[in-house]
């Protein structure tokens, strides 16, 4: 399994999420290692499908996908959670879910 | 960093909101709370509503102003016209003022959305910080600060804390 958390410099969103993945990696008992990649620019972004940080993909799927009109910048990820709030690190279950299905 | 601590007189401005009018912090006779804010960052998203709350709450004391000086070239879902949006569709009850030149937020030395400065009604800054200690879960708010300051300011009373580190995305600055 390939786990690959993209992210912008200095957000905040980025170790709570990292926390929430792996205690799910724990608690699915998955042992691969998480790859830590830094998006730096608008061009980058682009090339990367980035549309906002953090976002965790699992075997390149990511556990939101964005809609289509979603667009690749430096931007700050905004996840739905079940009740329709917004909640700037995915929910636990969500991460759970791809990574099930993944396994 | 803050260019203005506890203590200090506000910083005067006069932005354009939403609402077609111009917008000057000078004008207000009450508690203004300057929030520096925006509308594509989630920390903004999930505490808006807690915002339009405390306007609501206290409105007869508090004049709540809410800012945003994000670059709308590289973030247009923070240029005037979604800003105007999302006014109507949160029925904010503030105006949603546009720092397009960022002037302001440099002025203030803010950093973060969102990100509050209170000033009582002499214009003095008495609360500077986050909103409340959880973003994610209104219910399960420990520490309302912003709400609190608030109320220690019409009891006429210093808020303890007066400063809580702001959280929340960075101000998006123009290249």
């Amino acid at each position: 399994m390939n786990i690959t958390v993209l992210y912008c410099d200095d957000c905040p969103s980025l170790n709570p999420s990292l926390d929430r993945l792996k205690k799910v990696l724990i608690e699915e008992e998955i042992e691969e290692e998480i790859l830590l990649k830094k998006v730096e620019s608008k061009e980058e972004a682009t090339k990367l499908k980035f549309t906002g940080s953090p976002t965790i993909l699992i075997n390149g799927i990511d556990i939101d996908p964005p809609d289509k009109n979603s667009y690749f910048a430096l931007n700050c990820r905004a996840f739905k959670k079940q009740n329709g709030k917004i909640s700037p690190i995915p929910p636990i279950d969500m991460i759970r879910k791809l990574v099930i299905q993944q396994k | 960093m803050a260019k203005i601590k506890i203590g200090d007189t506000q910083l005067n401005f006069e932005l354009p909101g939403v609402d077609g009018i111009k917008h000057n912090i000078e004008n207000i006779q009450k508690i203004k709370v300057v929030i520096f804010s925006c509308n594509h960052c989630p920390y903004a998203q999930a505490w808006e509503d807690r915002i339009v709350n405390l306007q609501s709450e206290f409105s007869k004391e508090i004049q709540v102003m809410m800012i945003s000086s994000n670059d709308a070239e590289q973030f247009p879902d923070d240029s005037f016209k979604e800003m105007a949006k999302r006014s109507k569709e949160k029925k904010f009850n503030f105006p949603y003022l546009y720092d397009e030149s960022q002037e302001i937020a440099i002025l203030y030395g803010a950093e973060r959305t969102p990100e509050a400065f209170v000033f009582d009604a002499l214009g003095t800054l008495k609360y500077h910080g986050t909103i409340d200690d959880n973003y994610e879960n209104e219910s399960e708010v420990e520490k309302s600060f912003l709400k609190e300051a608030i109320k220690n300011i019409i009891n006429g009373e210093n808020p303890s804390p007066s400063f809580t580190e702001p959280v929340g995305c960075t101000i998006k600055w123009k290249n």
